[in-house]
């Protein structure tokens, strides 16, 4: 699977990025937080969601849904936090609008978790909209431009994460080749970028773990 | 007299006749004034046409404070148009679009905003808005009234942005055309008139059969672009003078259309074909009793009553098993008194009452839904100084659906010297809630969403609820409120100019504020995924522009003209968006979000900034030759949103701009036998992608014969 691959690449810089912060232990001098970006998660399952742990960078096994070890789900549109009606964490979102690298401190309040009534991640014109029958491209889901979503994750921390392309292989959604349903890439892979704040505070620029 | 170049009898009957006793100065100096310039160019005849849509009465053109731009028969013969679309596609400042049918956009107006008569009477039979005007043959049309800005001070509803009317043939003399062409797509059309005229009866009658095999710009796909149909058009026409001052005039139109079609609802490669059917009918009946009740005093009783059905039948082509079935029909009666007092020949005033009723039946309504309109109007025509004419009018409506509504309006037009006059206005209009955004009751049965009028909303979602359809509300159903007609007040300012004797120049700035625009948003999700809308008002959208028309008589025979439209047409909520820094978009190629500049944001899409219109006209009576050459410019307007922000800011959301080049000549023998040929877009421009509505070159060639008892009649 291409992605784990990819995965990997990226939880071993992030590794590495921990271990050197970890050496400078002492004087815990605040680090910079860098966006880590995943490719391609596949979320085909109609019935599974993949679970997908902020902190570790990594896809979680289905069978550990009822645990904290996951914060975020992803299955087709849907998107779950671990809290609430869908899992035992304590999971908290909201979407806010603007632009992924200024929003440089999570929101101090406005979070909800998964319920009967709702999600805490709105799908359809919430972090996406489907394009119906009407406009070019026809049938397609496309991540609403300015639309952030912040994460109280299963363990109190904070991160954000702006979601890029729902077809595999981030595609250009403005080509004849994905107009036509016949050529589009696959749908339900999530490429998306994140930052994740291990500190516990609500600031996203700077870490002092 | 007889040398007059449109079809004088009407002006013959209303103003030599009556007028000199009527009232004396107003009227018969704008007689003298018709018949001087009548030997003149096209130009200054157009100028000094006699028009009706200004002011519900015949008016010289130049004496009234409102731009109207008169297209008369005889220019529509020479362009050789034979739908109404035809010949509205190439006058300044309008553009042909297309949804749910051919409609024009004037002022940066969507289709639903023009108003458009025939003989002063509405024609009825919208689909989402847009009245198909490939309905309307030319060929019986005197003349094409254009009056820009808002005029729901005379007409109501729907005259936001503006008034087109159809002003039909008259009986006048006994004579007779028959005319046939042939083109391009297997695109025929047969017309023939007669007309007989006695001292006290006149009778007219117009019937034309409009075929075509369609186009078809994408062969790779099942069904065509266009499909092929037939219409048919009559139209019948009495007028009876009972005495010199009771006049009668009865007309009748009957339209009828018959459309097939293949429809592919399958995927790529498991074709699942379905025949389609579409009839449309539609009729009209319209008596109205002129009253001369004194010389000042004269009175106008209309009757209008119109009918507009459609039926449309998808079946299967395997086994014939029934798709789709559905019906419309609509209906529209009006009664209204008007009545015209000449004070004096510098004050006139005109008062009208009227009742309306509407209503419509369908597949997407519960049941038959009705309303009702009385209206009051009133107008005065002002002359205070020589040199000042003005305008004053309103009107009020009593809606008993959605409230009523107060349209007032004030032209004025001054003439500074013999060159140059200036002319201005302030005007409010509205468009009334439809039947659809009232009562729509509809759910799409190929993708499954469902759309509630707002009169139907709540019982609407409370029986979907009731069914388990309502997976989630998004909306509190209360929170969209009564509906409220949507409202425009209108700015224009113009200026007339005539530098040199052979040119004339006219320029018009206009400004539109719209409140309330109706749109949709969704209420509540179904469980199936897909919504339920409603009808809401939200927006507020001003257009605003500058037009400009040149004409210049370069010899007797030959006229050159040039037409030019700038126009912005923006949401201000998305202006103040923008500058709130609160608009993004996604990077086409990275798909990666960035902050949208207010610079970039290129207004309401499907309006183009430039357009322009270059014209030559030859008509040389002495030999019986005449020729035409129109080139037609539309600029780059936004098609739809690509980088997914609902807003036109980015390159690839922009249809190029494009130019079509008509010619056609013509030869007229001994004023009787014509003959006629012609090339629509000669460069055989198409876009299938962007614009589905423009065919490819068509040619095409017509022969006219015009036969009179007494050689008298026939123009020239």
């Amino acid at each position: 699977m291409n992605y784990r691959t990819k995965l990997n690449v990226a939880l071993l810089f992030f590794a590495s990025l921990t271990i050197s912060a970890c050496n400078d232990d002492d004087d815990k001098a605040p680090v910079k937080l860098t966006a880590t970006e995943v490719k391609d998660l596949n979320s085909e399952s109609a019935t599974k969601f993949t679970l997908f742990n902020f902190k570790n960078n990594a896809v979680v096994a289905n069978t550990d849904s009822v645990s904290t070890k996951w914060d975020i789900g992803f299955r087709g549109t849907t998107l779950i936090l671990n809290g609430g009606i869908s899992g035992p964490g304590q999971a908290q979102g909201q979407i806010v609008s603007g632009i992924f690298d200024e929003l440089t401190e999570a929101p101090e309040s406005g979070f909800a978790s998964d319920a009967a009534a709702g999600k805490a991640i709105t799908g359809s014109n919430g972090w996406y909209t489907y394009t119906g029958t009407t406009s070019v491209p026809n049938h397609a889901i496309l991540p609403i431009a300015g639309k952030i979503i912040v994460v109280k994750t299963a363990d109190g921390k904070y991160a954000k994460l702006e979601i890029i392309s729902y077809y595999k292989g981030n595609p250009s959604t403005t080509t004849a080749e994905f107009a036509d349903l016949a050529t589009r890439p696959l749908g339900r892979y999530f490429t998306f970028r994140f930052i994740y704040q291990p500190d516990g505070t609500r600031n996203f620029e700077m870490t002092t773990e | 007299m007889m040398t007059f170049p449109t079809p004088p009898t009407f002006l013959r009957s209303v103003f030599q006749k009556r007028v000199p006793v009527v009232c004396g100065l107003v009227l018969t100096a704008l007689l003298g004034k018709t018949e001087v310039l009548a030997q003149d160019s096209l130009a200054s005849r157009q100028l000094d046409a006699v028009v009706v849509t200004a002011t519900r009465s015949e008016r010289a053109l130049s004496d009234l404070p409102v731009p109207v731009t008169v297209i008369p028969q005889q220019q529509i013969k020479n362009m050789g148009s034979l739908r109404l679309n035809d010949v509205l596609a190439e006058q300044t400042g309008l553009a042909i679009v297309s949804d749910h049918g051919t409609g024009i956009q004037m002022q940066g107006f969507a289709p639903e905003y023009t108003l458009i008569l025939i003989d002063g009477e509405p024609l009825i039979g919208r689909t989402s808005g847009t009245l198909e005007l490939n309905r309307i043959a030319v060929g019986n049309i005197r003349q094409v009234e254009i009056m820009k800005g808002p005029s729901s001070s005379l007409y109501g509803s729907e005259a936001l942005a503006g008034v087109i009317n159809i002003i039909t043939d008259r009986p006048s003399g006994t004579n007779g055309t028959f005319s046939a062409r042939y083109g391009s797509n297997q695109t025929a059309d047969f017309s023939g008139s007669l007309n007989y005229q006695t001292k006290k009866l006149g009778l007219y009658g117009f019937a034309n059969r409009y075929s075509t095999d369609g186009y078809d710009l994408s062969p790779e796909t099942q069904g065509k672009t266009v499909s092929p149909f037939i219409n048919y058009t009559y139209q019948l026409r009495a007028g009876y003078e009972f005495s010199k001052r009771v006049r009668l005039s009865l007309s009748g139109r009957y339209f009828t259309e018959a459309q097939t079609s293949i429809t592919d609802i399958g995927t790529t490669g498991t074709p699942v074909l379905l025949d389609g059917k579409g009839n449309v009918k539609d009729w009209n009946l319209n008596p109205v009793v002129y009253v001369n009740v004194s010389d000042k005093f004269k009175t106008t009783l209309r009757f209008y009553n119109s009918k507009y059905s459609t039926t449309s039948t998808l079946n299967y082509q395997s086994d014939g098993v029934v798709y789709d079935d559905t019906f419309f029909d609509q209906t529209f009666t009006r009664p209204e008194v008007q009545g015209e007092y000449f004070f004096n020949s510098k004050n006139v005033v005109t008062l009208g009452v009227g009742r309306i009723w509407e209503s419509v039946e369908a597949t997407r309504y519960d049941a038959k839904m009705k309303y009702q309109t009385d209206y009051a109007y009133a107008q005065y025509e002002w002359q205070p100084l020589t040199k000042l004419n003005l305008l004053i009018g309103g009107r009020f409506d009593h809606h008993s659906a959605y409230g009523s509504q107060f349209s007032p309006k004030l032209s004025a037009q001054y003439e500074v010297n013999r060159w140059l006059g200036v002319r201005g206005s302030f005007g409010m209009g509205f468009k009334a809630p439809d039947f659809r955004q009232l009562y729509l009751n509809f759910t799409n049965s190929t993708v499954g969403y469902t759309v509630l009028g707002s009169q139907e909303l709540v019982a609407g979602i409370a029986q979907l609820q009731a069914q388990g359809q309502i997976d989630q509300m998004l909306a509190d159903p209360a929170s969209f409120g009564e509906i409220k007609a949507e409202s425009s007040r209108a700015y224009n300012l113009g200026f007339k100019l005539q530098p040199y004797k052979k040119t004339s120049v006219s320029i018009n700035a206009f400004r539109n504020d719209i409140k309330d625009i109706i749109d949709t948003k969704p209420v509540a999700r179904k469980i199936n995924g897909q919504f339920v809308y409603s009808y809401y008002n939200l927006a507020k959208v001003y257009t605003q522009g500058l037009e400009l028309d040149a004409v210049h008589t370069l010899t007797e025979a030959m006229t050159l003209s040039l037409g030019y439209q700038y126009l912005v047409a923006k949401d201000k909520s998305v202006v103040d968006e923008l500058k709130a820094g609160n608009v993004y978009a996604r990077d086409p190629e990275t798909n990666i979000t960035r902050r949208v500049k207010p610079s970039e944001y290129g207004g309401l899409f499907n309006r183009s900034r430039h357009m322009v219109n270059a014209k030559a006209f030859y008509n040389h009576s002495a030999t019986g030759w005449s020729a035409t050459l129109r080139a037609i410019y539309r600029g780059r307007y936004g098609f739809a949103d690509m980088n997914n922000n609902t807003i036109l800011d980015d390159d690839s959301e922009y249809v190029k701009g494009y130019v079509t080049l008509n010619i056609s000549v013509a030869k007229t023998f001994r004023k009787s036998l014509r003959l006629q040929a012609g090339c629509d877009n000669l460069f055989n421009y198409t876009d299938p992608q962007y614009i589905p509505s423009v065919p490819g070159r068509l040619l095409w060639a017509s022969v006219a014969y015009t036969f009179s008892a007494k050689d008298k009649s026939t123009n020239k």
